[in-house]
């Protein structure tokens, strides 16, 4: 990758942020005339009154830039968001929204897993169940 | 969980010139003891042998549970 070609790709919207995510705020960050598609994804939470989510922010979101960032790069996106929820996120909420543009679905698809999946096992941000009163850290796996 | 357990979120560590990753790990004194953590200095991922700058930041990460799915069923 050179800079050259760098500069024209915009760097990957990222935030980590303690209010309620938005799927079309997310999606409306990739629009591009070159792409054929957008491929969005929302992480919610499950089974769980509420889960309460810590980061280390900083390291989380540039992180998850250089995540979007090679995503971009490896399957040719027009662009890629992430943003992660921080704070209490109650059952059914989303705690994670990745969304993709690329000229054809397959890419689009591609990066968007690749974001998601990496973006779990590698930012720095951690989960509590709260339960009727009851806390709980959820496991979770080492980095890289 | 580590700052529950620290009582603290951030500390000062005064450590020798040539310091590294796991002499500030040895200077907390069992603080992190059975959790399986990775290192990070200024926001990068490290291993115990990178060595420290005076005001670097360290950063212990335990394994990490961002993403969705809550509840115990995985």
């Amino acid at each position: 990758m050179t800079a050259g070609r760098r500069s024209v790709v915009p760097a990957p919207w990222v935030r980590v942020s303690g209010e309620a995510l938005s799927l079309d705020e997310v999606a409306a960050r990739v629009h591009d005339p070159r792409a054929g598609a957008i491929v969005s994804f929302q992480g919610v939470t499950r089974q769980v009154e509420l889960l309460h989510y810590e980061a280390y922010a900083e390291m989380a979101e540039e992180r998850m830039g250089t995540i979007a960032a090679d995503a971009v790069e490896r399957h040719g996106l027009c662009a890629a968001a992430v943003e992660h929820r921080v704070g209490e996120v109650p059952l059914s909420e989303p705690s994670v929204v990745v969304a993709v543009s690329a000229p054809h679905r397959g890419e689009a698809f591609a990066g968007a897993r690749e974001i998601i999946d990496r973006v779990k096992s590698e930012a720095p941000i951690w989960k509590k169940e709260v339960e009727g009163g009851d806390e709980r850290w959820v496991d979770g796996t080492r980095p890289r | 969980m580590l700052r529950e357990r620290a009582g603290r979120s951030e500390l000062t560590l005064e450590l020798p010139e040539d310091a590294r990753v796991a002499d500030a790990l040895a200077e907390l004194h069992g603080l992190a003891d059975g959790v399986p953590l990775v290192m990070a200095v200024n926001r990068e991922y490290a291993d115990e042998a990178c060595p420290l700058d005076p005001g670097d930041e360290l950063a212990l990460i335990p394994p990490v549970s961002g993403g969705c799915a809550g509840g115990a069923v995985r």
